[in-house]
Formats: structure tokens, sequence, C-alpha cells
């Protein structure tokens, strides 16, 4: 039990927030453990004294002994400390600590992937599709696509309120309002979907079509083929498409449903996500980390900056100036773009794994795929 | 043991290194040096490592400031010795040899690389190599070098990742026990799984920063050198451990394109893929993985044995080359949980579990491939283990440990010196209750079974040769009745006819979708005896899903050789991924013979002509019962045909038709039956018994122009208690007296709710 215990006290200094402050300056924990390592030993030293009823020879004296106790409990301290400090380091080596605010809400599914729509969150998993009301406080609404296996895209059109959910097999669509069970709107690989109310997007693979929905779905025109797999689709307005790949950020202006290349920017790394943020674009790209790209002119996209100190994005989101990467096992950093640099702003590490973010520009929404929960962050301008 | 990758990075760097020639005029000492060693490396090329050493020897007398030839003896003597103490003196003369070499050349990145890697053999000198990494490295990074980089890293990355597997999953002890004691988890099923819900907790975290810094190592070492095989296997072995899959999947990409005749970047990707559930893709990784090794190699990783009961294992392995080829061939043939689909799962799953053994426990240092140590093959037989322990060495484990609650119990824990100053870990599979445990010393990636878990594990090998519980086809993988039946085929076809009646659990699989309607998939496969195809039958249709009443018979017809054969019937949803499988033997009969003959009786819910002279069942409304299971009350309806019956003059033939049913097991005892339907001559018939009943009548029809006589009955087993009931038919022509009988068993028990 007493080994225990030592255990335990060790444990918890070594991991606990006493002072991890967001953005904050940290005290060395090398330190203070060995200024409480000191104290241990000094309480030994002083029930050794105590109870001390006589030299026996060797170093058997309190003046021998207290010393030597008082470096030893000092030194243990310090190493152990000094771990504690070097993990520190290695954890914040990009971003300082930022502390995590808002609501969180423990998920029925597994989940691996959200999607944002008009005051809902859909997030995706292995069991179908939970509806999480968007807002202050999270609220479960249901489950849709309940049975479907290899849910990879998930989206809504608030128009005709119908859920678009793409999988390995088909695209099928649920009504949102209810749960009266679903159809395949159109077969194939889907990688990829965004529904601008009008005209769908929908990524096949390494091809993506545009289709019209009405009662169905109702393809315009023949798949448009990329260079290589289609992992992100955005609607910029109605007539500007911004298809991801992995290879490459592309414009298409969309005109009578019909699509034609405007510009393109490859990128260096591979694309996952994207996010649209004024005349800029954001791009996770996986172990390249995040990308900022001039999009004001749709026909010469620009590279604004890199940020690698994420070692791999998975997801970004941005809202009020604030770029959100989520960066799987190591929680969510925020950054800012500062002209042709991102700067850090801090690393939420207690996020859990968050493989996917979105924002609506009020908030920010996470999944922490192994916690299995959806977090919702109040987004404040200047922090 | 062989290991053939070290041997070739050792003659690599051995060539790599060579001294250039031209140094010194061609009779000078240095001259004289530089062609021994050029000899030295051509003998150890060859595998006389006596003749290198001994003319390496000689090149370091001629010109002792040669740096290369201290460099390669002392390689070749830290490669000869091992950790143990009898390795001493020799792992002594490489360090002088290679110190030697640094004193001459301290910027050769390679001589400090090369007395680290001999300090890791002396436990007590791991941060000595450490050290020498670290300068390794700086000089390295100095000469500009991106594989001596890469090769530095990778060793730190070692340091770190083998730190940290001391420490990862550490459990700190919670209740009043002192240690983990193998013995009772040998001993006491609930042991192990009680220790570890109620006696521990995992301390989150623990070794993150050795885990970190081993990352930061490996990927910087990726990073430099791309190609660099063991800091991408490093790197890929953490991603995969974290379930950081599309990491993983990224770096072994870049794995691939960097190096892509490498068989283990394929491997890796292979893996990679199969975790993501990309099949097709994975499939062709690990063809392409293959087809880059040796045949030694590929043999090794092909190799059946760890996963057959010991004594198949002893057979399989006295197959020549091209028989253990057939066999492998055959045996993921039978396996394929579903040959709907292109890939084949359980194969894949073997693969990725192999390529997963050879990331994590490969140990170059012990000459050892994953697949071949102790943890290696309980991954491959049942995959990862869903909780991993880990316990420190203990302080108590030189039998001298009384406990400190109860002074008494001086037996749990004595007596195992193989643990002293060794990690535990133990892997549990909850849901099998099986539980291993292994003893490793700290900074080595090696692990072997604690006390009599060996055993144990031949225990399990014999009672479950291998499992794929985590594959997910088998998640939702449910049952398909079936009922086989043969008739005689029409004049002008070969063969038996084959029918299989199948009940595909549509319900079951539509159950808690919330599609309308989607895509079905069938599938009928007979092989035979050699897994080769003989019928395959594949059939695509959508199924509303919510429908009221589910139309779930699915009737499948061949024709098909005499012979014996092995037969599928499978389903799936491509949407929901849910899928079905029957399966069984089949012996198929041959009917050309002129005497009576008998078609399999078909056990069905209802029987009726469409026509008042029948020809075949083709003219019947039939709705078979794949599962031969009635509920109590259930009329049981049989269908057959009869073949050669003799005719009278006038046309007529006449056999007398006995059906027997005969308890297997009952309930209870005393049944009863009477023909309720079917012929006119049998309506009416009845009879009663304890555990046997036989219903007997005559029938006569004029055969006409119809070349078989279907005959057909309906069962009123009235209370027939749950059971499991044989039915024998015996059709005894009156006209030549010759006799056919047909079986079949069919239970009556409580329909499923």
């Amino acid at each position: 039990m007493r080994r225990a215990f030592v255990v335990a006290l060790a444990v918890i200094l070594v991991t606990s927030p006493v002072l991890a402050q967001d953005g904050g300056h940290r005290f060395p924990r090398r330190w203070l453990i060995a200024g409480v390592g000191t104290l241990v030993a000094g309480s030994a030293v002083a029930i050794y004294a105590a109870n001390f009823e006589g030299d026996i020879g060797g170093c058997s004296s309190v003046q021998c002994v207290a010393p030597i106790t008082l470096f030893a409990g000092a030194m243990v301290g310090f190493m152990i400390g000094s771990e504690s400090d070097k993990l520190y380091n290695l954890r914040y080596a990009h971003a300082p600590p930022w502390t995590l605010r808002g609501v969180e809400l423990p998920l029925t599914v597994v989940p691996t992937d959200l999607s944002l729509g008009a005051r809902t969150v859909f997030v995706s998993g292995d069991e179908g599709v939970e509806l999480v009301r968007a807002g202050p406080s999270l609220e479960r609404l249901g489950m849709r696509a309940r049975g479907l296996r290899g849910i990879g895209a998930v989206t809504a059109d608030s128009v005709t309120n119908i859920i678009l959910v793409g999988t390995g097999v088909g695209l099928y669509q649920f009504p949102l309002r209810n749960d009266a069970p679903g159809s395949l709107a159109y077969p194939g690989d889907i990688s990829a979907i965004s529904a601008d109310g009008s005209i769908t997007a929908i990524g096949l693979g390494p091809d993506f079509l545009l289709a019209r929905h009405g009662d169905s779905l109702e393809a315009i025109g023949d798949p448009i083929a990329e260079i290589s797999r289609v992992v992100d689709l955005v609607w910029q307005g109605n007539r500007t498409l911004w298809v991801l790949t992995e290879d490459r950020l592309a414009s298409y202006e969309v005109r009578d449903g019909v699509s034609t290349l405007s510009g393109e920017f490859a990128l260096p790394a591979v694309g996952r996500r994207m996010a649209l943020g004024g005349d800029t674009a954001y791009v996770a790209a996986g172990s390249g980390g995040v990308y900022a790209i001039d999009i004001s002119d749709h026909t010469a996209l620009v590279q604004l900056a890199n940020w690698s100190g994420v070692r791999f994005a998975y997801d970004v989101a941005t809202a009020a100036g604030r770029v959100y990467v989520a960066a799987g096992p190591e929680g969510l950093y925020v950054t800012r773009l500062d002209g042709d640099r991102f700067v850090p702003i801090g690393l939420a590490r207690e996020a859990g794994f968050v493989a996917a973010v979105e924002s609506d520009g009020e908030s920010v929404y996470l999944l922490d795929r192994t916690g299995g929960t959806l977090r919702r962050i109040p987004v404040e301008p200047g922090r | 043991m062989h290991y053939r990758p070290l041997a070739g990075i050792l003659i690599a760097s051995l060539v790599a290194a060579s001294p250039a020639r031209g140094q010194g005029t061609a009779d000078s000492p240095i001259a004289q040096a530089n062609a021994l060693v050029r000899d030295a490396v051509l003998f150890a090329s060859r595998g006389d490592t006596a003749a290198a050493l001994e003319r390496l020897e000689r090149a370091t007398r001629l010109a002792p400031t040669l740096a290369e030839a201290h460099y390669r003896r002392g390689m070749l003597l830290a490669r000869q010795a091992g950790s143990g103490l009898a390795d001493m003196f020799k792992r002594r003369a490489a360090g002088a040899e290679l110190e030697q070499a640094i004193r001459i050349d301290a910027g050769n990145p390679l001589y400090f690389l090369e007395l680290g890697r001999l300090r890791l053999k002396q436990g007590f000198m791991r941060l000595d190599a450490q050290r020498l990494f670290k300068r390794a490295l700086r000089a390295a990074q100095e000469r500009g070098d991106p594989t001596a980089v890469a090769e530095v890293e990778a060793e730190l990355g070692d340091i770190y990742h083998r730190r940290y597997q001391a420490v990862g999953h550490r459990r700190l002890i919670t209740g009043d026990a002192w240690q983990f004691n193998p013995q009772e988890a040998l001993g006491n099923p609930n042991y192990a799984r009680e220790f570890l819900t109620e006696r521990s907790t995992e301390i989150e975290d623990a070794g993150e920063l050795d885990l970190r810094q081993a990352e930061e190592h490996y990927r910087t070492g990726a990073a430099v050198a791309p190609a660099h095989d063991k800091a991408a296997a490093g790197l890929l072995g953490i991603l995969f451990d974290a379930r950081r899959f599309e990491e993983f999947l990224e770096a072994a990409r870049g794995f691939v394109r960097a190096a892509p005749d490498n068989s283990r970047a394929h491997l890796f990707y292979g893996l990679g893929l199969w975790r993501m559930n990309r099949g097709r893709e994975a499939t062709r990784a690990f063809d392409r993985a293959l087809s880059l090794m040796t045949p030694s190699e590929r043999g090794q990783l092909t190799h059946l044995s760890m996963i057959m009961r010991k004594a198949d294992a002893e057979s399989y392995e006295r197959l020549t080359g091209a028989e253990r080829g057939e066999f492998n061939r055959i045996y993921w043939s039978a396996n394929d949980p579903l040959k709907l689909t292109i890939e084949n799962e359980h194969l894949l799953e073997h693969l990725a579990r192999v390529a997963y053994t050879d990331i994590r426990y490969s140990a170059p240092d012990l000459h050892l491939r994953g697949w071949e140590t102790d943890r290696g093959v309980i991954y491959i037989r049942y995959g990862p283990p869903p909780v991993v322990a880990t316990f420190p060495p203990g302080t108590n484990q030189l039998g001298e440990f009384s406990d400190p609650i109860d002074a008494s119990d001086r037996t749990t824990l004595s007596g195992d010196p193989m643990m002293t100053g060794r990690i535990t870990t133990v892997w549990y599979y909850p849901e099998r209750n099986l539980r291993f445990v292994f003893y490793g010393p700290p900074g080595y990636n090696f692990a072997r079974f604690a006390g009599e878990f060996r055993a144990y594990a031949e225990d399990a090998r014999y009672a479950m040769p291998v499992k794929y519980d985590n594959v997910p086809v088998n998640e939702a993988l449910d049952s398909i009745a079936i009922q086989t039946a043969l008739f005689r085929p029409k004049a002008d076809t070969l063969g038996t006819e084959l029918v299989i009646f199948a009940g595909v659990p549509l319900r079951r699989m539509a159950g808690a979708v919330d599609i309308a309607e989607g895509p079905l998939e069938t599938g009928l496969f007979v092989t035979d005896a050699l897994e080769r195809s003989v019928v395959e039958t594949r059939r695509r249709e959508t199924v509303v899903f919510h429908a009221e009443r589910q139309f779930e018979q699915r009737t499948f017809m061949s024709f098909i050789a005499p012979g014996q054969y092995r037969y599928r019937v499978e389903a799936l949803q491509p949407a929901t991924r849910r899928a079905a499988r029957g399966s069984g033997l089949l012996a198929v009969d041959a009917f050309d013979r002129p005497a009576l003959m008998l078609s399999d009786v078909v056990l069905a819910d209802r029987v009726a002509p469409r026509t008042d002279a029948p020809a075949d069942r083709t003219e019947f409304f039939l709705d078979p019962n794949p599962a031969m299971r009635y509920a109590p009350g259930d009329e049981v309806h049989l269908y057959w045909e009869i073949y050669n019956l003799q005719a009278d003059s006038a046309g007529v033939v006449r056999y007398e038709a006995e059906v027997t049913l005969r308890v297997q097991t009952l309930e209870r005892r005393g049944f009863a039956a009477n023909v309720v339907g079917g012929v006119l001559d049998a309506v009416g018939v009845t009879a009663k018994g304890d555990d046997q009943l036989t219903l007997r009548y005559e029938v006569s029809d004029v055969l006409g122009s119809r070349d078989r006589l279907p005959g057909w009955v309906a069962l009123d087993l009235a209370d027939a208690p749950n059971g499991t009931y044989i039915l024998e038919l015996l059709i005894t022509d009156m006209a030549s007296g010759q006799t056919f009988v047909r079986r079949r068993t069919f239970t009556v028990s409580e329909p499923e709710p």
C-alpha cells in the first residue's frame, strides 16, 4: 500500500495541471517536485530524529542522515520533475496549453466523422448518423442511417430537408424531420458530398458529379474526372465549387449545371479536409500540416502559409480569425494567420483524439474519437 | 536462426565501406592492408567469418592506423557476440577495435553506430550506447549522409521505444496484492480478469515521454531517408499501436513510394489498408509484397503451422514446398468467410497479423523475425489482445517473498527465477477468457512465455488453433439454413441435378436498418475436395428491408457429376455489410442405373400439384423448408420422385410407400401421425408409436409419357412432441420387387420469436 501511495503521489504530481494555464508561463516542475521531495525527505528525517536513540556508528547520526536523506529526496524529486518538464516541452513544443471551454456530449455511436448543417451536427459512426442540435447546449435529436456501414461523408440540404449519407456502395438520402427509412440516391463509392440547396456535388472516388435534387437525385451531366481521390467538396455561394483531392485544391465555376475548372493549387502533401474563411482556404494535409491558400482570385490560387507544427492535421475549421486544427491524439490546435505565417495560439490536449472539427462561425464543434464525445466550444474573438 | 535482412545489411555495409583502391603504393603497408581488408570483405560475404577475421587482424598489424580495418574487425566480432556472459571477451575485443577506429577517425558515424550497437548488448551500458548514437548522429549530419542519419535516428528511436515498452500499459496495483502472479493466472480462470479489472488500474500516459521521443527519432529518420526500412517500420509501429490508422496509411504510402521494391513496405501498406477496411487494395499490396520476397521469406510468411494444431502442423511441415503451396491454396479457399466478396478476409487478416508482428516483435539483435517470437505467434493466432497490461519487476522475485498481508503465504510468488528483473506482460482476451503471460528483460524487444504458459498456449492451440473474431465480416455473419436435394436430370442432361433450398435470414439481416430497400447478393459455391470451383452462381437483387413478410427462400439449381463436394450458400447486403452463410458436405449420387431409384425426399411446408398428372417437381407448388424445422402442430410435407418403376402391360405402375418416423431425441415419449394430404391412396393412413411408427400405403398410377413418378404426402404429426426425428421413406416396386430407401432428419421445436 505504501508503495502504491508513493507511486500514486508521483503520478498526481507529474500529471496534475496545477500550473498549466492558458498560454501562461509554467513554473518548471523539476524545482517544484524537488521541493516536494525535500519536504518528504525532511519529514522522514524528522521522524528519524524524534526516534533517535544514539549513534550506532557509520552514518547513523542525525547530522549524517539528514543531509543525505534531504539530498536524495531533492534529487529524486528533481529527476521526476525533469521528466515532467521534458514531456511538457514535447507536448507543447508548438503551442502553449489552451483550456477548452464549452460543453460536451457523450455520443451513442462510435464516432468517425462529423459535419455541420443548419442548426444540426451530424456525427457519423459505425452504427449510423447521430443528430445533435447545434447550439449552447448540445441536445441529441436522434439517429439516422442505422445499419449502414462504411459511412464516409454526410451533408444536409436544408431546402429539401434531407440528409445525404455517403458510403462505399452508394449515396443514401434520409428525411431530416422524421426517422422514416431512407433510400439509395446514387450508387458508387462516395468519397465526399456538399449540398448548396439546389445542386449537390458528389465525390465519386477520383471523379465528382453534380446532381440536382428534386424528388430524387438527378445527375447533371457526366462525372468530372479529377487527378486523384476527391476528399472534400465545399460550395462558395452557388456558383463556385471547391474540390479538394489528395493532390490539389481546385475551383470550379458552375453555370447552368456546367462546371468549368477555373483555378488550381497543387498540394505538396496529401489533402484531407478544407475550410473556407473569407478569401482564404485552409487545407488540412495530414503530415504536411495546414495550408492557407489565397483564393481571392479563383484563377490564381496562391499559398499564403504552411504550418507543420501539428504532427498530422486531420481536419481544419476557421472562425473569427482563428484556425482550429484537429490534430488527432495531440488534441486541438488553435492558430491564427498573420500575413504569410501561422501563429500558434494554443493546444487543447484534453480534447482527446480530435479527428474532426467544424465551425458555424459562432461555435466550434470537435469530435473526440477515442472518448466518444462531441464538444462545442464558443468562438470568443480575441481568445 | 537465419536472419537474412541482417546478413544483407552486414554485407552491404562491408561493401559500402570497403577502402578505396590506390591508397598508397602497391607494396606499402597501407596498400597491403587495404588488399587484406578487401579479401576480408569477400570472405565475410561468403560467410567465412574466421578467414575474414584472420585477414583483418593481419591488416591491423600491417597498418595500425587504418581505421577501416579496425572497424571491420570490430563489427564482425560484435555481430558474432551475443549478450551473455560467454561472449564477454568477444564483446571486449570488438569494443577495443571499434574504439581504436574512432580514435583514428572520429568523424565516421558508422564507427560510433557500431560501437553503440555493441553497447546495447550489455544492458548496463545502454546509456553509453545512447551517447554513442548521439555522437554518430552528429557525425552523420556533419557528413550530410542521410542514410547514416536515418540509421542512427532509428537506433535512437529503438532505445526510447524499448524504454517505453517497459512501462507502456503499466498497471498500478490497487488491491492488497503485491504482484501479478502468473501461476495463479494459469490455474485460476478468473484470476487474470479479476486482477485486471478489480485489483489494478492502468496508469494513463505511462512512458509517454519515451514514446514521443521514439516517434520523433523515427519520424526524423524517415523524413531524411524515406526508404529507410528501420526508421519507417519504427514509426509505423507507433502509429499502428496508437490506432492512428490515417497517419499509418499515409506514412506507409510514403514508404512504398520511396522504396517500391521493398517487400516490407508493401506488407506494411497492406496492413494499413486492411485496417482501414480497404480490402481490395490490401489484397493488391500483400500480393505485391509476396511477389517481391525471396522464396524463403515468402515461405516463412505464408507458413501455416502456427495456426494449426500441433499434429496437423507436423504433417504440414513434412510437405514439400509445392505441396505446401497447394495446401495453402486449399486452406485459404476453404477458410474464406465470404466468397461473394472479392477479397479473402481471413487471408488478409492473417497477412496483416504477420505484418504487424514483423513491425512490432522483430528483434534483429536477436536474429528473430516477429512471427517467430512467442508474442508474435499468439498475435497471429488470436489477433490483437483487447487488454494488455505490464507489471514491473518485483523485489520479490528471488523466491524470498512473504506476503506482507499474509505472512503464511509464501507460495504465491516464490520460486520463479526466470521472472527476476523481468517485465511481466499480460495479454487478456476477455471474450474467450484466454490469457497469456510473458516475461521480458527491460530494454530488449523480446519476451517469452512465463512459467507454464507455453504449455497453456499449446492447450489453447489444440482447442482453438486460430480465431478471427476481430474481422469485421465475422461480426455480423448470420447462418443460412440449407436443404439439398438430388434428382435425376432430364434424359438429355449430364450429371445429377442438384437443387439447393436456402433460407436466407433476411428479417434478421434487415433488422434495425434505416433504409427502405437495398441490394442483396446471393451465391452458390460448390467446390471439390481440392477446393476447385465446380459451380459458382451469383445473383443480385433488390430487397425491401421493411416488408411485413420477407420471402427468405432462395433456390439454386445446377447439374453436377457424381462425387464428393463442399457447398456454400452466401448472402451479403453490401450497404449494411451484413452477411449470412451456410455450408456443408455433399455426396452426389449417380442416377444412371436402370434399377429402381429414388430422388432425395424434400421436406416442405407445402406441396401441391398444379396439374392432375404432374410429371415432375416443376408441376408442383413446392414451398420447401430449408431448415427442416417445424413448429408443433405443423404439417410435414414430403416430395420425392421415383425413377425406373416397371409398368405392367397396361402401362400401370404400382408401388408401396412406407414412411417410418423414428425418434432421435425427444422431450417426452409417444406420438402419432396420419396422412392428411398427398396421393389419394395415402390419405387417412394413421399410425401411433412410442419412439417409432410406420405409415404404409400402396399407389397405382399410369406412367404414360412420364420418365418419373412424383410422390408427395402431407403428414399431420398431431401433438408430436418437440424433438428430432428421422424420416425414412422406403419405396417398393410391386412389379419388380425392387426397393429403395431415403432418409431425412427434421426437428419439431417452438418457432423462433
